[in-house]
């Protein structure tokens, strides 16, 4: 038995690959060789002893986080190399982003977790719904930016959407709204006019029979991706349209209101009596089903035209989603992203003041993000700009976003004070109910339980 | 196989047995097609378009029935510079954790179970214990202890929890107790020492589930998302499974560029699984002749 | 507990009890035992000894974990009221009865086969533990196009056959065993090298002799193949109680514990109780409460089975 390694090789070998992986631990964690990357000089390990940013070397590394993936991902990127290579910014200094991606699951765990252990980025990307919740870590913008100087080139509902409790927490970036997408062709196929699509209820309800009716087609989808969070966006819309609330003052969810039950009702009946879609639970149905043409409408958000635009031969448009029943008023369910600057320790006044330029150019001089990833810009100068008028999306889309921006007609995912206002599991009772798993009163009823328990302590 | 001791002919006795060697190959290689066959098509899928991938019918060979197959999935996932660097971030990671744990972790079994030493049994005892602790319970606080060690973001603060795991400790604890002390006690005759008894006579006998354990660990830690994740905080040094979630996820439209992101990631794992695996099969043999 | 001391009758073992020798054994033992218990003191026990402490409090300010407010035993208490709590119990429950035996009796009976006079063994071994090499989320893909109703695979076919083809995810009877199915398959390589290692560690002298006494087949296996392979055994089970009662990930990403909460599980409710709403207290507690069951679990393992070292 002549054993082929002895303990002494194997501890050499060992002792080796430690040598390795301590170098290269050591070399800027792992990673200065990318070229392909961005982010241009790590090796600064993610946190700021005081190192950079304290006027001594006049260069300053802004560790920047963001959640965008699919087709907004490549146009974030190209906007921080932007950045980089023109340094826009009004000083000597020389002020570098380094992104970081994380995936959108996982991004707010990380982003907690990073602050409790003292090492949160200098900027970060931030839903506005979160912005309460957050509040204690996050530094408010105003305390680094003159926000009465700035408020002016952002438009009121963005500003809105990011005031908490009439403290300016953060730069709005974007608001993504949502909309009713529609299938022209099978519109025709039911015999509908694919040009005017309806614009209240009953038109709405007149269609949805059409198609149920004359086709093979389901009618609706109330979330592509058959989810929770998608449900809720829909579900909210309605339920404000009739005049109902979601919570009341002290942050006690009030969906089993006579608004909320109705349209837990009507989401029910949509799959039951009315016909318009199969009672189920399948993830992603309403997305393969829109995008194959065997389903004619779906309530989705602004993000949902670059995918579209990838499908072939599917012709489709686009109508507002006020076509609630019972409507009292115009309501939409909208949030949007902003840009925070993470509490962190170490970190100068100075750098904070540059991140929050940093976070200003990003906000207002980027009309690609508008333009391309279908999202509505914060700032007025886009707005006006070419690049935004001339979007692809811009008549299919965007202007009825805008339009709906200048009626008022936006209430945003509400800020609440405590807990995970995305997270799916607050949101599922809405599937349930859709898919014929749980009765209305019940599925409400479980919302709310669930709901109390996120926020509370 | 027993041999018959029943009289029969020698025909028979051949048929018998064909039949039966038969009937074992049809179903060990039927279970194993069977086991296949989802991420064949997983793998099938990865090369369709995406119109085809929101039919719902199901295509395995396009060409067959005149549909085209397509490398846009994997050209878009190549083109990306960082892939290189990410297979290679975690190799390192996988394999440094993989070296650590199998080293310290053989060095405990093997005091546990070779020698005797007071508290013997309250120390596995506690690593048994510690092994039904969830893992989800302790993020917040290991976090901070990695961190106030400044091993954020760097590749020991991965590793190091990783080679924490009381998976192996128990693992080979099992089975170095089977080890029979007859080969130690000659040893020790002979005059070895302890360590050239661990060195000697342990590890080359152990052989099969060391490199069992080896396998274990290296698919684990190159898998392991979220703690990585969390620690690593500069893209080029995100491992490959964080990196490839983070150029497609969230976007079901191109489900196309889902499945190459799960082919990709898994390839290299299971490329060198292949490899890993002769090793097992040669150090089983050995000891199997010998025992 | 190899067969030699079996056949020797007795503690043939390491028993240099002099004086010197057992202080020098004692320091070697702990010696070598150092670099596993620094690292594990270090990065596993003294964060599940922060996570005890945190049990017994609430934070009420997520942000400054040093605001802590003592509650005692008030989680737990909390805890044994909560009817998320219990229907987790029940899911998880229900998983870990169809994936622990299948995983088990599959994994041993697929060593064994393996084990046999076949050709192409090592195209078997790959083949049986590839699955495992997938990292959770590629699992979850793969069996969610075998799985889905209108779109899956296996509906495909079965619509051949029969009118509805079941709702595997979106069924709330049927959801467990389709997460548990699809987990044996991802996972049962794992059980499958322990057993062959095992059975091809067993000597084949003993095999020689047994067939020279006539017993063959499966007396050999009742008789020696099962007792020798005890130990393996012993520790599968276990593991896989253990590993399986904590599971989480199949059900967050393919269910997220639908349809109404059919598939929900102890450890995916701890993770949204700590991690996802940073309730730390309570999620502790849950931990905790998880801890011990699997205790308990482990002692009834050892007990029934039994410890050949016994």
């Amino acid at each position: 038995m002549v054993p082929k390694a002895s303990g002494s090789e194997t501890r050499r070998t060992f002792i080796k690959s430690l040598g390795v992986a301590g170098t290269v631990a050591l070399a800027g964690c792992g990673g200065n060789s990318g070229d392909g990357g961005d982010g241009g000089d790590g090796g600064d390990g993610g946190s700021d002893g005081g190192s950079t940013g304290d006027g001594g070397s006049e260069s300053y590394e802004i560790t920047f986080w963001e959640l965008f993936s699919g087709g907004e991902g490549p146009i974030m990127e190209s906007i921080v190399n932007k950045f980089n290579e023109e340094q826009p910014l009004d000083t000597s200094a020389e002020v570098t982003i380094n992104r970081q991606r994380t995936p959108w699951n996982e991004y707010y765990n990380k982003l907690f977790t990073a602050l409790s252990g003292g090492q949160a980025p200098d900027m970060a990307v931030m839903h506005a719904a979160y912005l309460r919740a957050w509040a204690g870590g996050i530094d408010p913008i105003g305390q680094y930016a003159d926000t009465g100087s700035i408020q002016s080139d952002y438009t009121e509902s963005h500003w809105d959407l990011v005031t908490v409790d009439g403290t300016v927490n953060a730069l709005p970036m974007d608001m993504h709204p949502i909309g009713v997408y529609y299938n022209k062709d099978l519109f025709e196929q039911a015999g509908l006019d694919p040009e005017s699509p309806p614009t209240n209820w009953s038109e709405f309800e007149a269609a949805g029979n059409a198609v149920a009716q004359n086709t093979d087609a389901a009618a609706f989808t109330q979330s592509p991706y058959n989810d929770g969070f998608g449900s809720f966006r829909t579900w909210s819309s309605w339920v404000k349209q009739q005049g109902g609330s979601l919570y009341d003052d002290e942050w006690n969810p009030t969906f089993d209101s006579e608004a909320g039950m109705n349209i837990a009702q009507l989401f029910s009946d949509m799959t039951g009596d009315m016909g318009w879609a199969p009672a189920t639970s399948e993830d992603t149905w309403g997305n393969n089903a829109f995008q194959n043409g065997s389903c004619a409408m779906a309530m989705n958000g602004t993000w949902y035209v670059a995918a579209l635009s990838g499908v072939e031969d599917l012709n489709w448009g686009f109508f507002e989603p006020t076509v609630g029943p019972n409507k009292q008023q115009d309501k939409v369910w909208a949030d949007g992203h902003s840009l925070v600057l993470p509490k962190k320790d170490g970190r100068s006044d100075a750098k904070s003041e540059i991140a929050a330029q940093v976070a200003h150019w990003m906000t207002t001089q980027n009309p690609s993000w508008g333009a391309e990833a279908g999202h509505l810009p914060a700032a007025n100068s886009i707005y006006e700009s070419d690049a935004f008028q001339n979007s692809p999306y811009y008549d299919k889309t965007l202007n009825k976003y805008v339009e709906m921006a200048e009626d008022g007609d936006y209430f945003y995912h509400p800020k609440v004070p405590n807990g995970d206002p995305n997270a799916q599991n607050w949101y599922t009772w809405l599937v349930d109910i859709w898919a014929h798993n749980a009765e209305p009163q019940a599925g409400v009823q479980s919302g709310i339980e669930t709901v109390s328990n996120g926020i509370s302590e | 196989m027993p041999e018959s001791t029943q009289s029969r002919s020698l025909g028979a006795y051949l048929t018998e047995d064909a039949v039966r060697s038969a009937l074992l190959h049809v179903a060990l290689y039927g279970f194993a097609f069977l086991m296949a066959v989802p991420y064949l098509y997983t793998i099938s899928r990865s090369f369709q378009p995406n119109r085809l991938l929101r039919d719902p019918r199901p295509y395995w060979i396009p060409p067959l029935v005149g549909e085209p197959i397509t490398f846009e999935h994997y050209r878009y996932l190549l083109d990306n510079t960082l892939v290189v660097q990410w297979t290679i971030n975690t190799f390192i990671i996988a394999g440094g954790a993989t070296i650590l744990i199998v080293a310290i972790d053989s060095m405990i079994a093997f005091s546990l179970t070779r020698l005797d030493w007071p508290g013997q049994g309250v120390v596995m005892g506690i690593i048994l214990a510690s092994f039904m602790v969830p893992y989800y319970m302790n993020i917040v606080p290991l976090y901070q202890i990695v961190s106030d060690l400044g091993l954020i973001n760097s590749y020991w603060g991965v590793i190091m929890p990783a080679a924490a795991s009381p998976l192996g400790v128990f693992l080979l604890y099992q089975f170095f107790r089977d080890i029979p002390v007859e080969y130690e006690e000659a040893a020790r005759l002979d005059g070895f020492s302890t360590f050239q008894v661990y060195t000697r006579i342990i590890l080359p006998l152990a052989k099969p589930i060391l490199s069992a354990l080896a396998l274990f660990m290296f698919v684990y830690n190159w898998n392991a998302f979220l703690w990585p994740l969390l620690v690593l905080s500069n893209e080029t040094a995100y491992t490959l499974p964080i990196g490839l979630v983070n150029l497609y996820q969230g976007n079901i439209d191109t489900p196309g560029l889902h499945m190459a992101v799960a082919i990709l990631g898994s390839l290299p794992l299971f490329v060198i699984y292949l490899i890993f695996q002769g090793q097992i099969v040669r150090a089983v043999q050995m000891q199997g002749a010998t025992g | 507990m190899g067969i030699s001391e079996r056949i020797s009758g007795g503690d043939t073992g390491t028993n240099r009890k002099t004086f010197m020798g057992l202080r020098k054994e004692t320091i070697e033992g702990v010696l070598w035992s150092i670099p596993y218990l620094a690292v594990f003191t270090v990065f596993l026990v003294w964060p599940a000894v922060k996570g005890l402490y945190m049990s017994l409090h609430t934070y009420p300010n997520k942000f400054d974990l040093t605001e802590t407010e003592w509650v005692g035993l008030g989680n737990y208490v909390e805890l044994f009221q909560d009817p998320v709590f219990y229907n987790a119990m029940e899911g998880t429950l229900l998983f870990v009865a169809i994936s622990v035996p299948a995983l088990v009796v599959l994994g041993l009976v697929m060593a064994l086969g393996v084990n046999r006079d076949v050709t192409g063994k090592r195209t078997l071994r790959a083949i049986y533990f590839s699955p495992y090499v997938l990292t959770v989320a590629v699992v979850a893909l793969v069996w969610g196009q075998v799985y889905s109703q209108s779109y899956g695979l296996l509906n495909y076919y079965l619509g051949f056959v029969m009118e509805n083809p079941p709702g595997w995810l979106t069924s709330p009877d049927l959801v467990m065993a389709s997460l548990a199915f699809m987990t044996v398959w991802w996972l049962v390589g794992f059980n499958f090298v322990i057993f062959l290692a095992a059975r091809q560690s067993i000597p084949e002298r003993l095999y020689e002799a047994a067939r020279l006494d006539g017993a063959t087949g499966w007396r050999a296996f009742k008789d020696i193949t099962l007792p020798q392979m005890r130990n393996s055994v012993v520790f599968v089970v276990m593991v896989q109680f253990i590993l399986q009662f904590q599971v989480f990930a199949q059900p967050y990403i393919m269910t997220q514990g639908g349809p109404s909460d059919s598939s929900d599980t102890l450890v995916y409710y701890l993770y949204r109780s700590a991690f996802s709403q940073q309730q730390f207290g309570y999620g502790a507690a849950m931990g905790y409460v998880l801890v011990a069951i699997l205790i308990l679990i482990a002692i009834v393992n050892f007990k029934v089975i039994g410890d050949s070292n016994a």
